[in-house]
């Protein structure tokens, strides 16, 4: 059965889930939960999935020296050596056992005895668990340790897939150029251009996101087919002369997407232009203009 | 769900096995953590922390800052080992919690501080697998990050960055919505659709 008022929070189990939630609307949220049976099944849907995320990072090697700093501050003492140092080659990381059939038949009735006992809901109050009793726990329990199970069963078969799709060289150039764009669209300096349609076609728009530190990515939409020999050519617009940022390919409904090189000298988002020019490009902007648009002021602190 | 049912049974122990020896032995740390064993700590920090370090990096970009996390982590893993509960997840989704939280806590300080235009100091923004790589901890660790990164790659564009802004920036829906311009309804949607998609490339994945 939903709970009160459950149109307002479709859609909020995926958020709760990837922390997309302010305060006030991920208490409200849980308070919702406490009697919503279908948004306490979308959440258990997609809360390992949302979890998952945290392990989908590149992998970055910690410095030695934090081990120690990290074991002396934490307790005061001094750290002990590592399992590397006393028993293995250096393979730090994941130690990994063999497990007798006895461990793992007692951590599967371990197991079971948690789901009885336990809400598994990451920030859910325990409180909040009260309303829906046992029941709820048992439930929800039952599913999240379904899909667990499920995921890991995938394991070989996801890598199988996913390894047998990178060997091509132009699926690695994909997603090379996919992970770019996401990298400067997320980057947290960016900065959004938009850029408008100037008189000689006003319906055409365009937008930058500019990131000084990861790169910028160009979008436009509306321009107009091209004449022969002509080209649409974009423009870092700085004095006292206008730098060429490249030549644009348009798609067949007049739309552009497309990550441009930044040159080093360009510390700032600038002003960009796009101006028709003779195929080929030329070294300074000749033609008429068709977009242009500047970065916005800086915003104050929130 | 008769498809689920039927998988897990299919799948059988074997999974289930594999899938149990790490949390009852990290379980077991913990627990002695809680009744103040040092040396737990560092078997702790020895098995977790590359993940830690690598979500912390990814989300503050920055190799001290990454490094104050981690600290950060694991003195709340030591003062909170008691009230740790197996139940509510694995000792590794514990930590990792933490890390996001106090990684995005720093993110939304620098985020107000308003000369914070502290560049990253690294760029490599592409980390694809190298199918060659054989050592057995590697191979699992890469197994466990590619089953939700190869999903990923393949969601659209918009989704996928909803969802990591989100995520790895700790923006609200909000502001979302403001940063890639967009009503808050659609946001919401792309969220949800590209959660849900990568629930589904998963199990389709297995299905086949």
């Amino acid at each position: 059965m939903t709970g009160p008022d459950h149109e307002k929070f479709v859609g909020y189990a995926s958020l709760y889930a990837v922390g997309a939630l302010n305060a006030p609307e991920r208490l409200e949220f849980e308070q919702h939960l406490e009697l919503c049976r279908p948004c306490v099944d979308e959440v258990m849907d997609v809360l390992p999935v949302a979890q998952g995320l945290a392990q989908a990072v590149p992998l970055r090697e910690p410095p030695v020296s934090l081990r120690t700093r990290v074991l002396e501050h934490v307790t005061g003492k001094k750290a002990p050596l590592t399992e590397t140092d006393t028993a293995r080659p250096a393979t730090a990381g994941s130690p990994v056992r063999p497990v007798s059939i006895d461990e793992a038949r007692g951590r599967r009735e371990e197991r079971a005895r948690g789901s009885r006992i336990g809400s598994i809901l990451f920030g859910l109050a325990a409180a909040a668990c009260l309303v829906a009793a046992a029941g709820l726990g048992w439930f929800a329990s039952d599913l999240l340790n379904r899909n667990r199970a499920l995921q890991q069963s995938l394991e070989a078969e996801v890598l199988r897939a996913n390894r047998a799709a990178l060997e091509t060289q132009t699926t690695r150039e994909a997603v090379t150029r996919a992970e770019a764009t996401v990298a400067i669209l997320t980057a947290p300096d960016v900065v959004v251009i938009a850029l408008a349609g100037q008189p000689v076609a006003p319906q055409a728009t365009g937008r930058a996101f500019w990131s000084p530190s990861r790169g910028l990515v160009f979008t436009a939409a509306n321009l107009p087919a091209l004449p022969a020999n002509r080209v649409y050519q974009l423009w870092f617009v700085t004095p006292p002369n206008p730098i060429s940022a490249g030549l644009l390919s348009l798609d067949n409904q007049g739309r552009v997407a497309t990550t441009i090189p930044v040159p080093a000298n360009l510390t700032a988002p600038v002003t960009l232009a796009v101006t028709i020019e003779s195929a080929g490009g030329v070294p300074a902007p000749t033609g008429e203009m068709y977009l242009m648009g500047q970065p916005p002021a800086p915003r104050p602190a929130d | 769900m008769w498809l689920l049912g039927a998988i897990l049974d299919a799948g059988g122990a074997g999974t289930l096995q594999a899938a149990s020896a790490k949390p009852t032995a990290d379980q077991d740390v913990v627990q002695r953590m809680a009744n103040g064993d040092a040396g737990a700590l560092a078997t702790l920090y020895d098995s977790q922390i590359r993940a830690v370090f690598s979500l912390a990096f990814r989300i503050v970009s920055d190799e001290a800052e990454a490094q104050d996390v981690v600290q950060e982590v694991f003195a709340q893993a030591w003062a909170q080992a008691g009230r740790y509960d197996p139940a509510r997840g694995s000792v590794s989704s514990w930590l990792l919690t933490m890390t996001r939280s106090r990684a995005i806590d720093r993110l939304r300080a620098r985020r107000a501080r308003p000369e914070s235009t502290r560049l990253p100091e690294d760029l490599a923004v592409v980390d694809l697998p190298d199918p060659a790589r054989g050592q057995e901890h590697a191979v699992l660790q890469d197994e466990a990050a590619n089953r939700v990164r190869a999903a990923l790659q393949e969601l659209p564009l918009l989704q996928r960055v909803a969802i990591e802004l989100a995520y790895y920036e700790g923006l609200t829906q909000s502001e979302i919505a403001e940063r890639l311009e967009q009503p808050l309804g659609t946001v919401k949607t792309r969220i949800r659709t590209g959660l849900l998609k990568l629930r589904e490339a998963l199990a389709g994945e297995s299905a086949s």
